[in-house]
């Protein structure tokens, strides 16, 4: 079973990528005719090898940094990244595990709303909610990112072979219905019983399920590529079959890759959130953006403490639209059709 | 393309900040202003509840809990609101001299009935209790109390011989009815607290005839077994409500005020409950530890919690002698250390009881902290509570958290150990249970309040979370663990309760297998019993002291004494810290009167409803502290009234 | 299904057996715990334990009998009776959402750019950014207060019906318009379009006469799995608004080790995509008459 978030994730991987396909295509009314000039007959021009000094990567490159908001959330994400990472490092931050006690009462700092000593509060514990917070954004970015990365070159890895090589797809066929036939959520609380909850299980058991999805995928793109006349030419002069998948196959799939995995760690944030949900998350003394909001939302209730909850929504929030727009603007760029 | 994110995210900024404007307002209020009668009854009886956690199990005789029926269906004896044995279906009951055979006269006239209230057409007789002692005991069952019912003279042959596939002599077992309203119990051996053990599934009623009829059907829902308590299920819908009806033909019914009771099911009852609560919705809300701070300091909401009544779950810091934690954590260091008394000394006055139960109350931990195993007000003795008596009263009156003495024993330890051959420090692995918030943030606090006071060079605590589901088996049942956190509950009305989980042979701290605390022995030797580990093991001292304290059955003073007196031996020995009574919430907000209701710490008569009334408004903590204390003072005068008179409570 | 049933059923034999002794797991005689894990079943070995359930299975239709979560009813009953809740809530949640998702999705294309799809679109984001077990809560709570409606579903009570259904369908109705939108856009852009924009037809003929025609066809290929699969229901709003639906029920068997029910569930899951996936082929052929079922050989 897959749960809701799961599936609105789908939905909208798909909608952001073929809408960002869509937004740039070109409209016939838009022609600027003053661009256009009437090309004569020249002997020069016709003896010229076609060459252009197009360099995919480099237009790729061009088309993702013209605009300005892409640009603006990139440095926005590298930021956030960077700071993740030097955080703790910085000098009088405070720990994100250590109990504040009241050096005059020797009774913990509980509920501290914001103020400038804890900058985003304390929780019920005393325990500082700013270090915490991007003690569990590097958490939950670190198992975002392991799993979508090695999710998906699974997933690419498996698909690429489940499509290319007939031989193979009646076996793996059979192996993704099984496994996509396994509800998800079975799949992930048993995989965690047995293996008991840490950051490693999380990232392994999001693995376990987030290939299958990406497989299928790449394997129906691959199935739709493999017999066009350029790969068939390929293969006819004798490429083997690994470089027509590499050189000639995964590149046209490239943008679809790039989202995917922008996707994917919004994706696992939301998973991790509903693992949290059901106890199966991390434990609460490895901060994580899943259990801070579920600390948080117990406290909703009570208006004097819902501090806890909005800063670490703010958190997840915009981590998922940063990535989210980064994605569907890159899958823009990486769409030849869009260098212009 | 670029305008609409821009556009977008500005919204979106907007939004949230009026968001975060709209979350600093205040949240629902509560209508103060509710009507309070003369004697602040509420003019309606009807308790209302949320519940998490569906019954799973709807046949009385197989669970290992009996609470589900406590309101359906009577048993022999109940309690009374001072924890005083009354009788319930019994109508009165005579013991022999020996204190082997107890004979119990059943009330006469009690019916049988469905879940809808009409009669099934028989009366309660005495032969339904052979027939549920009967059920429990035949294997195929796999009834969770069947090993319960061993009291009883021939009833661990009859299992036994019954599950290797032998016929039973169900004659020679000890449980027999005289005739119709005569029931008849042998013991194997004499025990003062008998009556209280009747709480229990096998002090259910059960007619055979019924039984027989439904078959594989009996039990499976609140409407496939029979009635004859104070309440009838009337209706129930799995996962969303349960209502229980007063029964119209109940025998006490003068003593049940309350006319409905209304179950509704919310999988996040804790997170919701407080604000239920406040739009009248339910009746009872714990308030969750979290949540507390913001109630003590509203002026309308704190008048209407009070402290919870502590349960008699006593929860203590365990030190391991069967080592089995990974490896890497190096478990032949820690057997050093944990065999050193001084080191466990140094641990035990360094540990800070107040601030580990703070987590569950932080306003007033100290009235659920324990100096000793066993609770106070649990059982008392010669007109003195059970825990002044013998060694335990020093225990009991001093604090044991005295940090200057902690580090002399850790000064004397730190010797010893180097001479031992240990490394420093110290790596103390502690496991915990991830399932609830109070346990983590116990874990920490406990964690970070020993490092500090003891210092990082003499321990290091490995804090581990396991999650809840199988949690103790991974744990302490394994010997996973160094130092970690437990808990006993008692299962009759006698201090020897407590002393079960430190003999051989069960899964808390192994302490028989403690250098010099015990001998390891073959299965050959008749006074060998087998230790958890599949050695055999014996002459451990606790054990010894146990077995001579509970040897004497006559006099109850003497018992307690010696009961008590194993009992310090034990703290004094620092193989385990007493931490308190920890609840989930250390502050509930209820429309009933704890005072009134049934009060056992074991057994199911605490769930009853009996003598209770709603109350239109929720009890403060200045009334309950009042009448906590005057029903101490009653309960104390009750026990030593009985203890005077030579009668079983 | 076979071997997916087999695989969930060896899995769940790796996990441990405490959770069948209750609160009297330490206290318990040795013997008798040996005796009740006899009497379940659970010391058999693995494949005899397979075997009877399969044989049960086949020969009886009989799922087996819940052995935790509520002991000795048959699990075929405890699904049905809570199917019926999440379909009926799934139901008028999933009418609601394409009531309000597809028209949302039309109004935000005819506008592009305007302060509509920018509305639109911030929903979409919002609903997207902020974890359901969040936004549900606040739902909860502001929206009762203020209406003075109940905070749990009770039977009978129809305002309690209201907020569930709202909850569940915000997902959906996000999903929804940015589909619709971006088909829409897309369509708009097709030849057909110009052709029929060329001819002089107005902007909404079209929409209506050709756009959402087609639109119409992917939907109804995914319309069955949508209506089969709210049968599963959503943990966070039936355990917030207390409906005694499927939501949390796989969950909770897991959690309570209860083999058999996870089984039967397992063998309802894939049943159901399997079965989704059939009726959507079928009504898309209806709707769309170009397709024909002899030209489909896809796997599964």
């Amino acid at each position: 079973m897959k749960t809701l978030k799961d599936r609105k994730t789908e939905a909208l991987s798909l909608g952001f990528q073929e809408s960002g396909f869509q937004e740039a295509v070109w409209y016939p009314e838009q022609v600027d005719s003053s661009l256009f000039e009437f090309a004569g007959n020249d002997i020069t021009d016709a003896e010229r090898v076609g060459f252009s000094n197009y360099s995919y990567w480099r237009s790729t490159l061009r088309v993702f940094l013209r605009s300005k908001t892409t640009v603006g959330m990139l440095i926005f994400l590298a930021c956030v990244l960077l700071f993740t990472v030097v955080q703790p490092y910085i000098p009088n931050q405070k720990s994100p595990t250590t109990i504040h006690l009241n050096p005059q009462t020797n009774i913990q700092y509980r509920n501290v709303p914001p103020n400038e000593e804890f900058w985003f509060g304390t929780n019920n514990i005393g325990q500082d909610l700013w270090s915490r917070i991007w003690s569990g954004t590097r958490t939950s970015l670190f198992i975002g990112l392991c799993s979508a990365l090695v999710s998906n070159i699974v997933g690419i890895a498996l698909g690429s072979i489940w499509g290319y090589a007939r031989k193979w797809d009646s076996i793996l066929t059979e192996a993704y219905n099984v496994f996509d036939n396994i509800p998800y959520t079975v799949l992930r609380m048993l995989l965690i019983y047995i293996m008991r909850p840490s950051i490693k299980t999380i990232i392994i058991v999001m693995c376990m399920t987030g290939w299958i999805g990406m497989s299928k995928y790449i394997r129906n793109l691959i199935l739709i590529h493999r017999d066009r006349e350029y790969n068939l030419a390929s293969r006819c002069l004798g490429t083997p079959p690994t470089r027509i998948v590499v050189k000639n196959l995964l590149p046209q799939l490239i943008s679809v890759i790039v989202l995917q995995i922008a996707l994917g760690i919004p994706a696992a944030i939301g998973s991790e959130v509903f693992l949290t949900y059901i106890g199966l998350g991390l434990p609460v003394d490895i901060p994580s953006l899943g259990n801070l909001i579920n600390e948080g939302r117990k406290v909703m209730l009570i208006a004097s403490q819902r501090y806890q909850i909005f800063f670490p929504m703010l958190a997840v929030s915009a981590i998922t639209i940063s990535f989210y727009a980064l994605g569907s603007s890159f899958a823009d760029a990486a769409d030849p059709r869009n260098h212009k | 393309m670029t305008k609409k994110w821009t556009s977008l995210i500005m919204v979106l900024a907007l939004l949230l900040t009026s968001a975060s404007a709209a979350l600093a307002q205040t949240g629902p209020t509560i209508d103060s202003g509710a009507a309070t009668t003369v004697e602040n009854m509420a003019s309606e009886q009807v308790v209302k509840q949320i519940y998490e956690y569906e019954i799973s199990e709807w046949n009385p005789l197989v669970p290992s809990s009996a609470t589900t029926w406590a309101n359906y269906i009577d048993s022999l004896v109940e309690y009374d609101n001072y924890g005083m044995c009354q009788p319930c279906l019994a109508e009165s009951w005579t013991k022999s001299e020996d204190g082997l055979v107890w004979t119990f006269n059943i009330r006469p006239g009690v019916k049988w009935q469905y879940s809808n209230g009409e009669e099934y057409g028989v009366d309660v007789k005495a032969v339904d209790w052979v027939t549920t002692a009967k059920y429990i005991l035949t294997p195929e069952h796999a009834a969770r109390t069947a090993d319960l019912l061993y009291v009883f003279e021939g009833a661990e042959a009859y299992y036994d011989a019954l599950s290797r596939g032998l016929p039973g002599d169900w004659d020679a077992v000890g449980i027999r009815a005289l005739d119709d309203y005569t029931l008849e119990f042998t013991l194997t051996k004499p025990l003062p607290y008998f009556l209280s053990m009747l709480t229990y599934n096998w002090g259910y009623p059960t007619n055979a005839e019924y039984l027989e009829e439904l078959g594989d059907r009996f039990g499976t829902s609140h409407d496939t077994f029979l009635y004859c308590g104070a309440f009838l299920c009337t209706e129930y819908q799995p996962e969303s409500y349960r209502i229980n009806t007063a029964n119209p033909l109940y025998w006490d019914k003068e003593n049940i005020h309350i006319e409905r009771i209304e179950y509704q099911y919310n999988a996040e009852r804790s997170t919701l409950e407080p604000e239920l609560l406040l739009r009248g919705e339910t009746t009872y809300a714990d308030i969750p530890t979290s949540q507390l701070d913001a109630w003590i300091n509203d002026p309308v909401r704190s008048a209407l919690i009070r402290p919870s009544r502590p349960s008699g779950r006593s929860y203590w810091m365990l030190f391991n002698f069967w080592p089995n934690f990974p490896e890497q954590y190096d478990r032949e260091n820690w057997l050093i250390a944990a065999n050193n008394i001084n080191f466990r000394k140094s641990i035990y006055y360094a540990f800070d009881r107040l601030a580990a139960v703070s987590t569950s109350d932080p306003y007033n931990p100290e009235s659920f902290i324990m100096r000793t195993v066993t609770p106070v007000n649990f059982a008392a003795a010669a007109g003195k509570d059970y825990t002044q008596l013998g060694d335990l009263a020093a225990i009991s009156n001093t604090d044991q958290h005295q940090l200057d003495r902690a580090l002399e024993y850790k000064a004397t330890a730190l010797e010893e150990l180097t001479a031992a051959g240990a490394t420093f420090p110290i790596l103390i692995y502690m496991p915990y249970d991830t399932g609830g918030t109070n346990s983590t943030e116990r874990a920490q606090v406990v964690e970070q309040q020993l490092e500090r006071d003891l210092g990082v060079d003499y321990i290091d605590i490995i804090l581990e979370g396991y999650p809840s589901t199988d949690y103790l088996n991974v744990t302490r049942r394994a010997g996973n663990y160094a130092l970690m956190e437990s808990y006993w509950g008692p299962d009759y009305a006698d201090p020897e309760t407590y002393t079960d989980p430190f003999a051989i042979g069960q899964k808390y701290n192994y302490i028989y297998m403690a250098d010099g605390y015990g001998e390891k022995t073959t299965l050959e030797d008749p006074e060998g019993r087998l230790g958890f580990d599949g050695d055999f093991w014996k002459n451990a001292v606790y054990d010894k002291m146990v077995n001579e304290a509970a040897s004497e059955v006559i006099d109850i003073e003497k018992r307690y004494t010696a009961l008590a007196n194993a009992e310090a031996w034990l703290i004094d020995q620092a193989f385990i810290i007493p931490v308190g009574a920890l609840y989930s919430t250390g502050y509930v907000s209820s429309h009933m009167n704890p005072f009134e209701s049934q009060y056992s710490l074991f057994g199911m008569s605490g769930d009853r409803y009996k003598y209770q009334v709603v109350m239109a408004k929720p009890m403060g903590t200045e009334e309950y502290l009042e009448k906590m204390e005057i029903w101490e003072a009653e309960r104390a005068a009750r026990i030593e009234a009985a203890q005077a008179a030579g009668i079983d409570y | 299904m076979v071997i997916v049933i087999s695989v969930v059923f060896c899995l769940m034999r790796l996990l441990p057996v405490e959770g069948y002794f209750g609160s009297r797991s330490d206290a318990m005689n040795e013997k008798v715990k040996q005796q009740v894990l006899t009497q379940l079943g659970l010391l058999d070995p693995w494949y005899t334990q397979l075997l009877k359930f399969w044989k049960n299975l086949i020969l009886h239709g009989d799922m087996g009998k819940s052995i935790v979560y509520r002991t000795g009813v048959p699990n075929a009953e405890i699904i049905a009776s809570k199917a019926g809740y999440s379909l009926g809530f799934g139901l008028a949640a999933l009418i609601l959402q394409k009531l309000i998702g597809l028209p949302l999705g039309v109004l935000m294309a005819r506008f592009k750019g305007k302060f509509l799809d920018k509305l639109g679109s911030t929903y979409i984001l919002l609903i997207n950014a902020v974890p359901e077990a969040v936004y549900f809560l606040m739902i909860q709570l502001y929206v009762s207060d203020f209406f003075h409606w109940p905070m749990l579903h009770k039977a009978g009570n129809s305002m309690s019906y209201l907020l569930p259904v709202i909850c569940l369908a915000l997902g959906g109705i996000a999903t929804d318009a940015l589909w619709m939108r971006r088909y829409m856009v897309d369509e708009m852009n097709k030849d057909y379009i110009l052709l029929a924009r060329a001819k002089g037809m107005t902007s909404s003929a079209v929409s209506f006469k050709h756009v959402m025609r087609n639109a119409f066809v992917p939907m109804a290929q995914s319309l069955p799995t949508a209506i089969i699969f709210t049968i599963s229901g959503s943990l966070y709003v039936e355990s917030l608004f207390s409906i005694p639906g499927m939501g949390g029920l796989l969950v909770t068997a897991i959690q309570r080790q209860d083999n058999t029910l996870v089984q039967a569930m397992v063998l309802l899951f894939s049943a159901m995509s399997v079965g989704g996936l059939l009726l959507g082929d079928l009504t898309m052929m209806l709707c769309d008459p170009r397709i024909r079922l002899a030209g489909k050989k896809e796997s599964r």
